[in-house]
Order: C-alpha cells, then structure tokens, then sequence
C-alpha cells in the first residue's frame, strides 16, 4: 500500500518513513467492477485517491467521466463538509486509498507537500477547464 | 512508400533491423520510430545528450516506448506525411485499422519547450492498443522517479523530467508504466512527453489543439521544402534526402551532426561501433554545397558562420588550427567513453558515446572546408574581410603543413601514412584559396600558394599514381585501391576522361565495386587497425554514380544510381553502410550518404540533360 502511494503525485514528496508512519490514518478499500463507491448525497465520505482500477462519475443518471489510478476524488465534500454532488461506481475491480473527513485536516496541517500537491492539482484543473474553454 | 512488415517481429522481444525505422525531429534533437511502434532511441533535449529510450542498443536495459495495437496479427505500413517528416505508422489487423501519428513540433528560436507528441487514431473496426512507456535515464545509468497524476505522468530523474501527458489511466511497473485503450473509428488518443521543470502537472491536451501542433508541424516541414529549386529526376528521393538533413541540423548553432545515432554497427557483432552525434568539418562542408546546389542558401548560411566560428576561433591542437571535429554547440572536448553495461545493438559492443578520432589528424578537411568557402562565396554571400584574414591564416598553415602523413578520411586507427587523398584536399584547399583571392580581387600570398599547388600536384601524380595498376592508389607506399580518389573528378583534380582517371575508374570498378555497390578500400590488403569486416559504403556509391556521369558513362551510371535507390529503407532513408544481404548498417540515418545522394542525382540529372 505504501509503496503504491509513494508513485502517486500526492505523496510524490513524502519520505519513505514518513509515508509508513501515515499508514495509520490512511485505509484501503476494494470494490469489485459494476459497484457503487459513492453515491450523491453522501457525507461524510473521506478523499479517495484510486490506487489501481477505473472508476465511472455519474451525474443525473448519466456517466460524465472515467477517473483512473493517479486521480482523486471526494476532496471537496471532505474539505468543504457538504454531500457528495456524484455518484461513483467502479468500472473494473478498483482500490482506492481513503483518508477519512476527520483525519484529512490534520492530516494535510502535518503534510503540507501532500496540501501543496493537492492544491497543485485542483489548480490543473481549473487552469485545464479554462483551456478547454478558450 | 510503404511494405508491408510482420506485426509479431517487435523490439520487446528482439532487435528490430536498422532499416525499419522511420525518425522524426525538432532540430534539436531526433527520436528513432520502429515499425513496430516503438520509440527506441531518444536522446533529450539534444543529439549528443544522454538516451531516455535506448532499446536499440540494449533492448532490455535501454528503455523504450511503445505504442502498438494488443492483438499481434496483421501487417504495418509506415510513411512521411506528404513533404514533411510528421511519420504515420499505420497497423492492418483483422480487428480494424489504427495508425500513429509520431511528430516534434518545432519550438520557436530560444524556446525551450521540447515535445513528442504520438496521436493514436482508429480508422476502422475497433483497435485495442498497448502503451509501455519504459524510460531510462543518462543510458540507463541513472534511477528515476515515476509520479502518477491526474493527466498523466512525470518521470523525475537527477538531471531531466520528463512529463507524459494523456487521458488514459496508465498503472506503473517497476520503472515505467503501461496501459491499455480501445478506440471506435474516428476516435483519438494523445500522448505528449514533455520537457519540464520537476515540480510540474501534466496537463490535457484537448484534440483540437493536438490538430493545431500537428497542422503547425505539417505546415513547417511544407514551408521548409517548398524552397528547393530542384526540379530534376528523382525528385521526391532527393526532397526526402534533404528533409532527412534538415532533421539532422542543430537549429541553435546550425551545425548537423554526422547521423543521430551512436553505435550502430558496421558490422552485426563486430566492434566499428561509433558516436556519430557530432559535427565533422568534412560533413558540414560538403552539406553546404548539396543544400546550395537545391537553393538552400539560408541552410548554407547557418552552416557557414557555424565554420567561420571554428576557424576563427584557432582553438586547435597539435593537429592544425582546426579539429576534424566538434560538439554541436562547437565545444571541442569529445571524450570517448564505453557504456560497459549495454551489449550494443544485436550484441555489437562495445557502445561508444563522444569520439576519440577528434584529435586525429585529417588534412583534408581544409580542402572541403576551403571549397565549401569557395561554393558559398560563388552561390551564396562574398566572404567578409575579416573571414578572409583569418581563411588566409589556414592556407598558410596547409602551404607549411601539408606534406605530412595523417589518418586520412577513413579515420583509420592503424597508423598515419600518406594518403592520397589527403593530398588531393590539400591541393584543393589552395587551388580554391587562389580562386577566391583572384576573383575578388583578396590579399594573399598567391604567387607562393601556386607554388604549393603546383608541388602538391606533381607530387600526387607521381606518388599517388600506381603505374602497375594504372591507378591512383590509397597511398604512397602502397598498391590498394581507395574510393576516396573518386573525388579527384568531382573536385576537379583531374578530367573525368584523363587516361589515368579512366584506368583508375575501370580498376576501381573491377576491386571495390560489387554489384554496384563500392567498398571504401580493400580492408585485407589495407589493414586499419580496427578488427573486423565491414559493408559497402553508400557515399563511394554515389561517388562512384557521379564519376562514371561525368566520364560520359550515362547508362552505367544510370543503373547504378537506380539500383542504389532500391537499398534505401520503405521511407528513403540511408544508413552509412549496406550489407552483404542488403541490410542497413551503421549510424542511421547518415548525412554524408542523403548529401551524397543529392550530389549524385543532381549531376547526373545534368548530365542525363532534358
């Protein structure tokens, strides 16, 4: 798990014994293709960032986007502690690492190379959003 | 062009040959596209740096980059783009049809940003591809980071990151990362590895920019050839000969380097495995003059004020006031090392990177330097005073140096010995320094260089002149045949009807000429000093075109040139060697072959007349 975590850009930064010593506030969860991960409405549902595997992102009834290892999702319902907007289900056997709601912010507060990588990456978002309109 | 290749014979498993590969470039640097689909050769962000995907000359530990439909049945084809060198590589399954479109864009002056951009489309049926990306830094000798993001990833090695943009979820292996998509027809998929500071995010690219950078890229290459005046036969040969040499131009410094590849061997599992990645004077000179002979006049200036930098700089050696060679940048320390840890293409080692022929001494590099001056002041722009002052400081030095042995063209390890051909340039060196000082009216010594000129001719005619062989031989104190000396027509040496030219010719054509194909000398009877054999050379061949042309000899020139344009690969691409079964051999592609080509076609054009 570890290990798996240390290749994705969030963690990219962190020593390896600092990255072991996170294993405690950071849970493993598996969903086999065709189940829901989330579904809209949901609080209280942790960042999941997928460790292998793809994932569909539905929006009224309708699949809008695939997310695959090296993405992450649920960080805004954590961060802003509203429900999830999406439903998410697995589009192949998926694992996902989970940092829960009550352990994220003390858990960027203590890890601010994973805050600036998140950050980094809704900024990419954003800016590739902007692209995509211009 | 294209032919039709078996899909099972891949790089994973086993060396592609030589002669299937496609390349494309920035004019920074080139990357080598098998027709297997994969990228196994890319050296970042110059020719002469370190490889990140070397897999042709380590298939294991080399690193690669592959993109190629999952199911292994079928057939490929692969093609330029019409005029440019955008390459398509194109698979046949029974599946559908599926191409990939490799291309450099090409960065404005001073920009940095460097791009291999591979667009995956499916043109019918639905096409399953595999992606591997496996890159190894400085040859493999140094360990990398691979990060996963969002839109792709970043491999971060001590001195280089490299970034791959694309939408599809790639998962990692040990040192690299692999996936699989599927496509409907029409649908696209993008891949852009990216030079980029370490802390980047890889980005998407949406299709419609892709289009952009392809269709900006299509529209350079157009540009660019759409100056060649040649209006002769063989023309789409010889377009693609000097878009093959464009490729191979350093845009920063205009220098070009020899072939973008080191190592690929002379012979398979034979040791004349060389760094070729840098700019020989003998190359750069005898580039000016194919690319003026097509109107690149602006080509021929990048070249030039590349050698009036190294002339007037009089860095040298102990071997004259000029190296036979330099790093593109125009750096003159090319230490030679062995990558110990790779077995070299097909088991050839050693690997070799930088050149330690260098510091040899090759006299004849002043004439082809001094007759490119000569050319460019004709065709081009008149030489300046002070190019002038300095050129006139390097005929003085051939009038007080010339007469010494030295390694010769063929940078032999063997010894120095007094080449016949080396003569010949010297000769040339200041015949054309009289031309030029005449003709524009130019201070010099003139009376004093045709009293050399002259010494160095007797001398030639006697020396070199072999009168048991009736021709002129590789050097003094032997008897061996050289396909150097068929340059001594072609710099106007001799006539290309002399008597003594025409009994050299027919024993050339008789000792060093098999099937048309020409040997650079007789490697049993000259011994030099590098173990092994080696193939026939594609530059005498088309030397030896040229020289029969202007011998009159029309209709053997004629097939000899045409038979010589059937070894060129599916894309019209030479190496520096073939083979005794026809095979590509040597650095791929190599300048001095696509200019001699041109040189070749456009002369006997002339000569074949309307």
């Amino acid at each position: 798990m570890v290990e798996s975590l240390a290749r994705h850009a969030l963690f990219a930064d962190v020593p390896a014994d600092a990255l072991a010593a996170l294993d405690v506030a950071i849970r493993e969860v598996e969903f086999n293709e065709g189940d829901w991960i989330l579904r809209a409405g949901t609080e209280n549902c942790g960042l999941h960032v997928i460790i292998e595997g793809e994932a569909g992102v539905v929006i009224d009834g309708e699949e809008r986007s695939r997310i695959h290892a090296g993405m992450f999702f649920g960080e805004i319902s954590a961060l802003l502690a509203e429900p999830v907007a999406a439903d998410v289900f697995a589009r192949t056997h998926i694992r996902c690492a989970v940092i829960d709601r009550d352990d994220l912010f003390p858990f960027l507060l203590a890890n601010p190379s994973v805050t600036l990588r998140l950050l980094q990456a809704e900024v990419r978002r954003l800016a590739d959003s902007n692209l995509w309109r211009a | 062009m294209s032919r039709a290749i078996d899909l099972t014979v891949s790089a994973a498993q086993t060396y592609l040959p030589i002669a299937e590969h496609g390349v494309i470039g920035d004019l920074r640097t080139v990357a080598l596209v098998g027709t297997d689909g994969t990228i196994d050769w890319y050296c970042c962000p110059r020719f002469d740096s370190p490889s990140v995907f070397g897999a042709i000359l380590d298939r294991k530990r080399g690193g690669h980059y592959r993109v190629a439909p999952t199911v292994h049945e079928g057939q490929v084809k692969q093609l330029y783009f019409p005029d440019t060198n955008v390459l398509i590589t194109r698979f046949l399954t029974p599946a559908g049809v599926g191409e990939v479109q490799d291309f450099m864009p090409v960065a404005p002056p001073g920009s940095t940003r460097q791009r291999l951009v591979r667009r995956v489309l499916c043109v019918r049926g639905t096409m399953t591809f595999t992606v591997e990306v496996e890159p190894r830094f400085d040859y493999g000798r140094t360990s990398h980071d691979t990060v996963i993001h969002e839109n792709g990833l970043v491999f971060r090695s001590p001195d280089l990151t490299l970034a791959l943009s694309t939408p599809i979820g790639l998962q990692p292996t040990a040192d690299g990362a692999r996936g699989q998509f599927t496509l409907e027809p029409n649908e696209t998929v993008t891949f852009v590895l990216e030079t980029v500071p370490e802390s980047y995010v890889p980005r998407s690219f949406s299709e419609g920019e892709t289009r952009d950078d392809f269709e900006a890229t299509v529209d350079f290459w157009r540009r660019w050839i759409a100056h060649s005046t040649y209006r002769g036969r063989w023309r789409e040969m010889v377009n693609r000969s000097a878009l093959a040499l464009k490729l191979m131009t350093y845009q920063p410094s205009g220098a070009m380097v020899a072939a973008p590849t080191t190592s690929l061997p002379e012979l398979l599992g034979g040791g004349r495995n060389w760094d070729y990645r840098y700019t020989w004077i003998r190359d750069t000179a005898f580039s000016l003059y194919a690319l003026l002979r097509l109107g690149f006049v602006d080509e021929a200036a990048g070249f030039m004020d590349w050698l009036t930098d190294r002339f007037r700089e009089r860095a040298g050696t102990d071997s004259g006031p000029l190296q036979i060679m330099y790093a593109i940048d125009g750096s003159s320390e090319l230490p030679e090392e062995t990558l110990e840890h790779w077995e070299g293409y097909m088991g050839s080692a050693p690997v070799r990177i930088g050149n330690g022929a260098a510091d040899q001494l090759q006299l004849d590099i002043y004439g082809e330097l001094i007759d490119s001056v000569y050319l460019y002041n004709k065709h081009g722009t008149p030489i300046s005073h002070d190019a002038w002052n300095d050129l006139a400081r390097i005929v003085e030095w051939v009038c007080e140096n010339w007469d010494q042995a030295d390694e010769g063209i063929w940078e032999v390890r063997g010894g120095r010995q007094h080449f016949t051909y080396s003569r010949l340039m010297s000769w040339v060196a200041v015949e054309r320094a009289i031309r030029i000082a005449r003709q524009r009216g130019l201070p010099g010594e003139v009376p004093r260089w045709a009293t050399v000129r002259d010494t160095i001719y007797h001398q030639v005619m006697t020396r070199g002149w072999n009168q048991d062989r009736l021709a002129f031989v590789q050097h003094y104190d032997t008897d061996v045949l050289d396909a150097s000396v068929l340059l001594m027509p072609l710099t106007k040496f001799v006539s290309p009807t002399d008597p003594r030219w025409l009994t050299t010719l027919d024993a050339i054509g008789k000792e060093l000429v098999s099937d048309s194909l020409v040997y650079r000398y007789n490697i049993e009877a000259a011994p030099d000093g590098l173990e092994g054999a080696e193939g026939t050379f594609s530059i005498c061949t088309f030397w030896y075109v040229e020289a029969l042309a202007r011998a009159g000899l029309l209709d053997e020139a004629r097939l000899a040139f045409e038979k010589m344009l059937t070894y060129g690969n599916h894309l019209g691409l030479y190496s520096e060697q073939i083979g005794a079964t026809g095979e590509l051999l040597g650095n791929f592609p190599q300048a001095f072959t696509h200019l001699a080509l041109i040189s070749a076609a456009v002369n006997l054009d002339r000569e074949l007349g309307p």
